[in-house]
């Protein structure tokens, strides 16, 4: 087991990459999905968790209440949770992320309802995760969504590299925007 | 939800209670509202082999069950009526006053009430392959949910059909067997829960007793329903 020496007010603790339960792959998920979870209630949007993942789905936002067409506005979304610094290009401002062909696949259907990716970047150590104080709750880093809906079948034959701008942070607000926007493609008949 | 109901069906109920279909979107889902309920949503496909189509029958489900204020099982029956009649035996009297029987009384409740169908079954008149569609008619039968309130078995019993062409005259109107074995069952407990509560002289319950058809071997399935005490019967 790796071991991090951490100071923590003049004492050195073993800490960070010591394993209490959950494998650090298991914990970065976890992660993950308590940031949308977070971003879901500070929005209040409901959401549910499918019982499998078998078809690159691992929360469905549901809204209510909408102005579009679709007022109960469903998003399904894929949840993946990286601590890989080299995919972040701080120049084009934008984080790179290797998905897997299934996915990739999966999450360009247009027959479904709408489906988007969400990538979680968070720092290595997970204890730099949260940070915590008195009166004010940390989280790091953050969260980005994609669309990859109608993208075009590749012949890759493991992975595709998908780009995800900065400006497409996923937060309360913009999840806000997101629903908005799906609920307003509704067409009238 | 064990079995999906069918997409036609769904549509049918949401029409016929006030909901239309406003939009559609990716050429996959419909979406249907009601001017009496302005918040509410349906959202389904448009096939029902979608994907989708469990979870959202599911969340339709609830959705009308909310709004229309009927319980979920009520709503999917009266959506799609199952394909069978729910007989209910009651028992009633002071030691089965909270829902409960004694446990003896309740396996005869519910041989009975099996031994007494098939009483009736026996005794339609013959028709072509009879033992084997009644086999198949008594494999189908199921048990419903015991219901609160004095003692209620209940019973699902199949609208199972046999081929009217065969036996024209029996099976007038393509009615199932299953209906007429369910009917035989109701008439016979109704006609006796008249006689035993109209007369007290035990000879002439006898005599109207067999005036109606009903034998010995109904009166063992009966009394093992009802007991001894008559004032377990309820029509």
């Amino acid at each position: 087991m790796e071991i991090e020496k951490v100071i923590d007010n003049g004492v050195v603790a073993d800490l960070a990459l010591t394993s209490y339960g959950l494998h650090i792959t298991d914990a970065q998920e976890r992660f993950s999905a308590a940031y949308v979870k977070l971003m879901c209630a500070a929005a209040k949007i409901n959401y549910s968790e499918p019982k499998t993942d078998n078809e690159s789905i691992d929360i469905e936002l549901i809204g209510k209440g909408f102005s579009g067409k679709w007022k109960k506005t469903r998003v399904l979304a894929q949840l993946k949770c990286t601590s890989n610094y080299k995919y972040i290009d701080m120049e084009k401002q934008e984080l790179s992320f290797p998905l897997s062909l299934k996915n990739y696949n999966d999450l360009r259907e247009t027959d479904d309802l709408p489906k988007i990716l969400i990538v979680v970047f968070c720092p290595k150590d997970h204890c730099e995760w949260i940070e915590y104080s008195a009166l004010q709750t940390k989280v790091r880093f953050s969260g980005y969504w994609l669309s990859l809906e109608g993208l075009p079948t590749v012949e890759n034959e493991k992975t595709v590299t998908v780009k995800i701008p900065f400006s497409q942070a996923f937060n309360n607000l913009t999840l806000i925007e997101l629903m908005n926007y799906y609920s307003s493609k509704g067409i009238t008949i | 939800m064990n079995s999906l109901l069918p997409l036609s069906s769904v549509l049918s109920f949401l029409t016929i209670n006030g909901w239309r279909k406003t939009s559609e979107i990716r050429d996959a889902f419909q979406i249907w509202h009601s001017n009496k309920f302005p918040n509410s949503e349906v959202t389904l496909p448009l096939s029902e082999n979608h994907k989708r189509y469990e979870l959202l029958l599911q969340d339709t489900i609830e959705e009308l069950s909310e709004y229309l204020e009927i319980e979920e099982v009520s709503l999917v029956n009266k959506i799609f009526p199952q394909n069978f009649d729910a007989i209910t035996v009651r028992a009633i009297g002071n030691d089965v006053e909270h829902g409960s029987i004694p446990f003896e009384d309740g396996l005869k409740l519910l041989t009975a009430s099996h031994k007494l169908l098939k009483h009736c079954s026996r005794s339609l008149r013959k028709f072509k392959n009879k033992n084997k569609h009644l086999n198949s008619y008594f494999n189908h039968i199921g048990m419903g949910q015991t219901q609160i309130g004095s003692y209620i078995v209940s019973i699902h019993s199949p609208l199972y059909r046999v081929n009217t062409n065969d036996e024209p005259e029996l099976f007038e109107n393509n009615v199932s067997l299953g209906r007429m074995i369910n009917k035989s069952f109701y008439s016979k407990i109704s006609k006796l829960s008249k006689i035993v509560n109209g007369d007290t002289n035990p000879e002439k319950v006898i005599e109207d007793l067999l005036y109606i058809g009903v034998d010995k071997k109904d009166c063992d399935s009966l009394i093992d329903i009802f007991g001894h005490q008559s004032h377990r019967i309820s029509k």
